[in-house]
């Protein structure tokens, strides 16, 4: 991750333990970030594993949300939320046969309001709704989503 | 009692297997057995023979002109009801003839010869399709047919009832959608529908070209009713029931070279006619739409 929280976000929250190791391909990192007692901030990030040409991620929020704010990290990307059918959509642009870039690379910002404040944590306030990974060569693949909390 | 219904899918191809090796480069060898005849020699193939394909690796470009091509349904009514049994079908054909109305679809009431008793024809100055039936003549709404698309064709026939159809295209200005043509409903004769054409089968003229694919039709057996047909979801070109970033894998596998287009995949997106990089920017539009496209 290329720490788009801090990048993003900076002077709205003071990031405060941060743990981030070096950034590991093959999949997708999400982060989650509680930013006050109703707001939190996810940012979806991906990473090739060397022949993956398209990734998506859909996000599924635990509770009544609101979508306050998405951004689009990375040129080219389809970034969007819908409270409604409670989807947070993340998907980079097409390798159009080439395959992404290994390194980390944060695609999609995405600032939510919960509706049920009480008692939430960013620990687990988003699944994976739909994840798929794929190339022109091998088809559907298998890739990993791995949830971290910026605490 | 036995009774069922069954679903007949007439592909253009012999494509046996294919499906069972997805990804692996597309190596069918295109063909019209499956029909029972042909004239004016079609030809079957996909892209790299020229002919237009909207499932799988195996598309027909039937003669424009005099020389109309005849696929025959003969020999698979023989156990199908009659006498009101519902006749489901629905086929593609590619709107690609200019100055001409070629009538796509034919259906007659014997395996041989026969009275006609469905005609389907594409009429490309008010881009709309019409419906012959019982000497009856509807069409759809002008522009919901448009020119340089693959038009899809549905329609139930009920002989002492009524014929009903629906066309679906895609708009040419907007990818993501969809034109819906429909007509009111035809009274039917006592005919039933033993045989079928696909193709340009009258007497062709006008430029430009046409093609057929994915003919597909039932009907009832017995008591039991005709199977509804299986929805072809536009934007899931692997056909998993998904759009999904899979779908632009595939389209991006359809433009390798080898292409590769298993048999139940439909890597033209947009409908018009060629597998090109605007398919796969035709997915990525269904992907950002907010909220999400879904196929069912």
């Amino acid at each position: 991750m290329q720490n788009a929280i801090a990048k993003f976000t900076a002077g709205v929250v003071v990031l405060g333990a941060l743990s981030v190791s070096p950034a590991s391909a093959n999949g997708w990192e999400v982060w989650t970030e509680k930013q006050s007692a109703d707001k939190v901030t996810v940012v979806a990030s991906f990473g090739g594993d060397g022949s993956i040409e398209e990734a998506q991620l859909d996000l599924k929020v635990s509770g009544p949300f609101e979508v306050l704010e998405v951004s689009t990290l990375r040129k080219g990307s389809i970034c969007f939320g819908n409270a409604e059918k409670n989807v947070l959509r993340a998907v980079p642009p097409s390798g159009a046969g080439s395959a992404l870039k290994a390194a980390m690379t944060d695609t999609c910002m995405f600032t939510l309001r919960v509706l049920s404040p009480k008692g939430w944590s960013a620990e687990g306030i988003v699944d994976v709704g739909f994840k798929e990974c794929a190339s022109s060569v091998k088809g559907v693949v298998g890739c990993e989503a791995k949830f971290q909390v910026v605490e | 009692m036995v009774s069922t219904s069954r679903v007949i899918n007439i592909g253009l191809a012999s494509l046996a297997g294919l499906a069972a090796i997805a990804w692996q480069p597309a190596q069918a060898q295109c063909n019209t057995t499956a029909w029972t005849t042909v004239t004016g020699a079609p030809v079957s193939g996909g892209p790299a023979q020229g002919v237009r394909i909207y499932q799988g690796a195996c598309g027909l470009n039937p003669v424009n002109g005099a020389g109309a091509s005849l696929v025959e349904e003969a020999t698979r009514h023989s156990a199908e009801g009659g006498g009101g049994a519902p006749f489901i079908a629905r086929f593609f054909f590619y709107a690609g003839i200019t100055g001409a109305n070629p009538v796509v679809f034919r259906a007659f009431s014997a395996d041989v010869a026969g009275t006609q008793v469905i005609q389907v024809t594409h009429n490309p100055n008010t881009q709309n399709v019409s419906f012959l039936v019982n000497g009856t003549t509807q069409s759809t709404a002008a522009n919901s047919a448009t020119n340089g698309k693959w038009i899809e064709v549905t329609f139930t026939y009920n002989a002492s009832g009524t014929f009903t159809a629906n066309t679906r295209s895609v708009s040419p200005t907007a990818v993501i959608t969809d034109i819906a043509g429909s007509i009111t409903a035809i009274n039917t004769g006592a005919l039933t529908v033993e045989r079928v054409q696909l193709g340009n089968v009258a007497s062709g003229g006008g430029t430009g070209s046409t093609s057929i694919d994915e003919y597909e039709a039932s009907r009832q057996v017995g008591g039991t009713p005709a199977t509804a047909l299986t929805p072809m979801c536009r934007g899931d070109v692997n056909n998993t029931t998904t759009i999904s970033v899979g779908d632009r894998a595939a389209v991006t596998a359809a433009l390798g070279n080898p292409p590769s287009f298993p048999a139940a995949f439909r890597p033209d997106c947009n409908e018009d006619g060629s597998i090109s990089v605007g398919d796969r920017a035709c997915v990525t539009a269904m992907l950002a739409q907010n909220p999400p496209r879904t196929c069912i």
